[in-house]
C-alpha cells in the first residue's frame, strides 16, 4: 500500500514537472526540478530503480524540449537542455552509488548483529553506543540496558598483563581479557579492538569483537592435564611399555615411543638404541613382528612369554609380553606392548615345585626307612633268641654229662621264638593287604593324566614333551587309586630321568593304551626316547634294592611289581626297536 | 673261673625281651656261669653287689630307657661294673659312644656263643682285678687309719726321702723318738721297709 502510494506521488510529481516544462511560456530551466524526483527515489532500497527514474526524467526533459523548440535554430535553449540533461545524469549516478554504499553498510550491520561474537562500539568516553545480539547473549545485559553505560562499570574488564590499550584511530589490539557476566561469573575472552575514526575526524572510541574462551581454555587445560597424567604413568611405570604404529597398507611396524623402564630393559637408559624387533624372542612366534601383527590383525589382546637376546644378565630372564592393539588413525593404528620380567616368579615357582617333589620323595623314603627299621627290629629280636637257644642247647649236649632238661628248655625256646617271628611277618603282611582293599572304577586316561599332572614340573624342567594318545573314557580298570598313581609316577619318573641323563636328542614321553580283546586285558604303554634298558637290567630292574641311580632306593619297580600283582596285573619292561625303553602295564579287563 | 671259692661271678643280663633274656641265660648257664636276668636297670641296681666279681650284659634298646644312658648313669654313680653292650643295629656311632664310656665290648645281635663267652670272661677278669684293687685299698686304708697323726707325719716325710735326722729337725723332736714312731708305723701297716709305703699311699689317696 505504502509502496504504491509512494509511486503514485512520484508519478504525479514527475507528470507535473513534465507539464510545467512543456508549457512554452514557462522557462526551460524547470527541467532541473526532475532532480527532486531522482533524490526522492534514491531513498528507496532498489538501486536499479534510481537508474530507471533517471533515464525516464532525461527522456521527459528531451520530449518537453522538442515540443517547445522543434525546428528552431541552434540557440540558448539547446544549452539549457544540455545543462538539464547533464544535471539529471550526474544526480542519477551519484544517487545510485550512494544507494549501493548504504545497502552494503546495512548488510554489514545485520551480519554483525547476527554474529555469535560480541560486537560492542564505545565512544571516546567509553560509553557504549552499540551492542549486538551476541553481546546480549554472552554478558546477559540487553541492548537497551547496555547502551549509554560505560564498559568499565558494566563489564569490569581486567587485562591479562597490561592495563589495556590506548588506541588511536585506526590502531589495532588483540589479547585475552577477563570480564564479568551480569550474574557475576568471571569469564575469559579473546578480544580484538580497533580504534574508530569519529565523524568529525578525531578519536571515535573503540569497536571491539570478543569471544568466550573459558570453556575452550578449560577443555584445553583438561586435555593437558590428562596428557600429563598419561605421560607420568607411561614414564613412571615399572613395566616396560612400547608404542608402535602399524601402517594400514604396508603393515610396516615402527617404534613410536617407549618409557624409561623399556630403555632400562635394553640397557639404553643413557640414550642408546633399542631394537625390539631383532632382540625380542617370543615363544610360539617366528619373530616379534609376527607376534605384533598377529594381535593387530585379530584385534586381540595377546599375552605371551619370551626372552631378550641382547640380555647380558647372567641368569636367563623370562618376560611376560602383552600386545594390545591401541587406537586407529588415518593410515594405520597403534599397538601397546608391555614387557614384565617374570623370571623371579618363575624361578620361585620352580624352586617350590622342586622342593615339594624332594619333600614327597624324602617323606616316602623316610616312611619306608621307619617301616623297614621297625620290621627289622621286630624280627631280629626273636631271631636273636632262637639262635641263642640253639647254641645253648648245643653246648648242653656237648657237656661230658649232657643235661637233657636244659636241652629241652632250649628246644622249647627255639620253637616259641620261631613262632613269634612268624607272627610278626604275618602281621606285616596283613597290614599291607589292608591298604590294597579300597578299590574303585578308574578311567585309564584319567588316572594317567593325574599321574602326569603330578610330574608336570619334572617333565617341564627336563624338557620332556608328553604325547598322550590314550582313548578318552572308554577304558576302565578296577584298582586302588593311590597305588596305581604310585606305579605310574614311578614308571614315568624313571622314563623322564632316563631321558634327562641323555646328552642330546628329542625327549618324548609317549603314553598309549587301550584294550587287548584277545587277551581280555587293558594296558598302558609308557615309551621313552632314553637309552633303553641295559639287557641284564631289564630283569634286575624289578629286583628289590637294586638301583641304577645314585639316589634311587631300588624299591621303585619292585614295589610296582608287587602292586601290579596285587591287582592281578603285570608289569613288563622291554626295549623299543627305535631305541628307548617301554614299560607295559596290564590289568585284566574290568 | 671259680678260682676263689668265696667269690661267685654273677653275669647280670638287662634286656626287655624275655625270650632273649632266657636264651642268653641258658647259654651262660651251659658255660657254668651264674647269671641274673633283669627286664630293666632298676632290677639290676637292686641286685648289684660291688664286692662280688660281676659284669653287665646291657641291651641298648630297652622299652622305657636307652641302654647307653643307663651305662652313663652307672659311671656317674661310680658303679664300676664292666659293661658289655648288645644291639640289634650295627650303629658305629653308638659303638663309639659305648666304648668311650668304658664298655668292655660291643656285641651285634645275633652273636655267636664264642663271642659272648669271650667277652664275658674278659669282663669278669676286669671285675675281679677291680675288686682286688678295691680290697687292697680298703685293707690299707684301715691300717693307715690306725696310725697316730705323728706316725703318719713321720712316714710322709720319710717317703719324701728325708733322713731320720732331718725329720727330727723339721718336726722339732728327738732322733730317738722319730725312730720309735717309724718302727711302730711300719709294723701297723704290715710292711718291712719304707719303700713299700708309697704304693699304699698312692692307692688310698686318690
Amino acid at each position: 500500500m505504502v509502496h504504491s502510494r509512494r509511486w503514485l506521488g512520484i508519478s504525479a510529481l514527475t507528470a507535473t514537472i513534465f507539464v510545467l516544462n512543456s508549457v512554452p511560456s514557462l522557462h526551460d530551466a524547470l527541467a532541473v526540478l526532475y532532480l527532486l524526483v531522482i533524490l526522492v527515489v534514491a531513498r528507496s532500497e532498489n538501486a536499479s530503480e534510481v537508474l530507471g527514474i533517471g533515464c525516464v526524467c532525461a527522456v521527459l526533459a528531451l520530449i518537453s524540449f522538442f515540443l517547445k523548440h522543434l525546428g528552431e535554430p541552434l540557440s540558448g535553449a539547446y544549452v539549457r537542455l544540455g545543462v538539464s540533461e547533464f544535471a539529471i545524469g550526474v544526480t542519477t549516478l551519484l544517487s545510485h552509488r550512494e544507494h549501493a554504499t548504504r545497502a552494503l553498510l546495512s548488510e554489514q550491520s545485520v551480519w554483525l548483529a547476527l554474529t555469535h561474537d560480541t560486537v560492542i562500539i564505545r565512544d571516546s568516553k567509553d560509553i557504549i553506543i552499540d551492542w549486538n545480539e551476541g553481546a546480549s547473549k554472552l554478558y546477559g545485559w540487553s541492548r537497551a540496558e547496555a547502551l549509554g553505560k560505560t564498559s568499565a562499570s558494566l563489564l569490569q574488564t581486567e587485562f591479562h598483563d597490561t592495563t589495556g590499550p590506548d588506541l588511536v584511530a585506526g590502531a589495532f589490539w588483540e589479547g585475552v581479557i577477563k570480564r564479568r557476566k551480569r550474574d557475576g561469573t568471571l569469564m575469559t575472552l579473546t578480544s580484538r579492538w580497533r580504534g574508530r575514526v569519529s565523524t568529525h575526524g578525531g578519536d571515535g572510541g573503540i569497536i571491539e569483537l570478543s569471544a568466550d574462551l573459558t570453556s575452550e581454555l578449560r577443555a584445553r587445560a583438561d586435555q593437558a592435564k590428562s596428557e600429563q597424567r598419561y605421560k607420568a604413568i607411561f614414564d613412571g611405570a615399572a613395566v616396560a611399555i612400547f608404542e608402535f604404529t602399524v601402517s594400514g597398507t604396508t603393515r610396516e611396524i615402527a617404534l613410536s615411543a617407549y618409557n624409561t623402564a623399556a630403555a632400562r630393559l635394553f640397557h639404553a637408559e643413557d640414550g642408546g638404541s633399542i631394537s625390539p624387533f631383532t632382540d625380542m624372542k617370543i615363544d610360539g612366534h617366528a619373530s616379534f613382528r609376527h607376534a605384533v601383527l598377529y594381535a593387530v590383525e585379530r584385534n586381540i589382546r595377546d599375552e605371551l612369554q619370551g626372552s631378550i637376546a641382547s640380555d647380558s644378565s647372567t641368569l636367563e630372564r623370562e618376560f611376560l609380553i602383552t600386545v594390545s592393539p591401541g587406537y586407529a588413525f588415518s593410515g594405520g593404528s597403534t599397538v601397546l606392548v608391555t614387557v614384565v620380567d617374570i623370571s623371579e616368579q618363575n624361578r620361585t615357582r620352580r624352586r617350590i615345585e622342586q622342593m615339594q617333589a624332594d619333600l614327597s620323595h624324602a617323606s616316602r623314603i623316610s616312611a619306608l626307612g621307619q617301616m623297614t627299621a621297625l620290621i627289622a627290629h621286630e624280627v631280629n629280636q626273636p631271631l636273636m633268641a632262637t639262635l641263642a637257644f640253639a647254641r645253648s642247647g648245643r653246648r648242653w649236649l656237648r657237656r661230658e654229662t649232657p643235661d637233657m632238661r636244659e636241652v629241652e628248655m632250649c628246644l622249647d625256646g627255639i620253637v616259641e621264638t620261631g613262632e613269634r617271628a612268624a607272627r610278626v611277618i604275618e602281621q606285616v603282611r596283613l597290614m599291607s593287604r589292608k591298604t590294597v582293599t579300597e578299590r574303585e572304577r578308574l578311567g585309564l586316561r584319567t588316572i594317567v593324566n593325574e599321574a602326569l599332572e603330578m610330574l608336570a614340573s619334572e617333565c617341564r624342567r627336563n624338557g620332556v614333551r608328553v604325547e598322550n594318545t590314550l582313548p578318552r573314557g572308554a577304558v576302565w580298570i578296577i584298582a586302588a587309586r593311590t597305588q596305581i598313581h604310585q606305579v605310574l609316577v614311578n614308571v614315568i619318573l624313571n622314563a623322564v630321568q632316563a631321558m634327562a641323563a641323555m646328552p642330546a636328542g628329542p625327549r618324548v614321553l609317549t603314553l598309549e593304551g587301550g584294550t587287548d580283546e584277545a587277551r581280555a586285558e587293558n594296558f598302558v604303554l609308557i615309551k621313552d626316547t632314553g637309552p633303553g634298558f641295559a639287557e641284564p637290567a631289564v630283569r634286575s630292574s624289578f629286583q628289590p634294592f637294586l638301583s641304577s641311580r645314585q639316589d634311587g632306593v631300588g624299591l621303585g619297580l619292585s614295589v610296582c611289581q608287587t602292586i601290579m600283582e596285587a591287582h592281578d596285573g603285570r608289569i613288563e619292561g622291554y626295549n623299543l626297536d627305535s631305541g628307548g625303553g617301554c614299560i607295559k602295564l596290564r590289568w585284566p579287563k574290568a | 673261673m671259680t678260682s676263689k671259692a668265696a667269690q661267685v661271678e654273677t653275669i647280670h643280663i638287662v634286656d626287655d625281651d624275655l625270650d632273649v633274656r632266657q636264651a642268653l641265660g641258658s647259654l651262660l648257664r651251659s658255660a657254668g656261669l651264674h647269671c641274673q636276668l633283669h627286664a630293666d636297670s632298676d632290677s639290676f641296681l637292686r641286685a648289684y653287689d660291688n664286692l662280688q666279681p660281676s659284669c653287665l650284659l646291657l641291651d641298648v634298646r630297652l622299652v622305657r630307657e636307652d641302654g647307653l644312658e643307663v651305662q652313663e648313669a652307672l659311671s656317674q654313680q661310680k658303679i664300676a661294673i664292666p659293661v658289655i653292650i648288645m644291639t640289634g643295629h650295627g650303629d658305629i656311632n653308638m659303638a663309639i659312644r659305648g666304648m668311650k664310656n668304658g664298655a668292655i665290648d660291643f656285641l651285634l645281635k645275633p652273636f655267636t656263643d664264642e663271642a659272648l663267652l669271650k667277652a664275658v670272661e674278659q669282663a669278669i677278669d676286669v671285675s675281679r682285678s677291680r675288686i682286688e684293687i678295691l680290697s687292697f685299698r680298703e685293707k690299707n686304708l684301715a691300717r693307715w687309719a690306725r696310725l697316730s697323726p705323728r706316725e703318719q707325719e713321720v712316714l710322709r716325710l720319710g717317703v719324701h726321702g728325708l733322713l731320720n735326722k732331718q725329720i727330727a729337725a723339721s718336726l722339732g723332736i728327738e732322733l730317738v723318738t722319730v725312730k720309735v714312731h717309724r718302727g711302730r708305723a711300719l709294723r701297723k701297716l704290715k710292711v718291712n721297709t719304707i719303700a713299700e709305703v708309697p704304693a699304699i699311699l698312692a692307692y688310698i689317696e686318690d
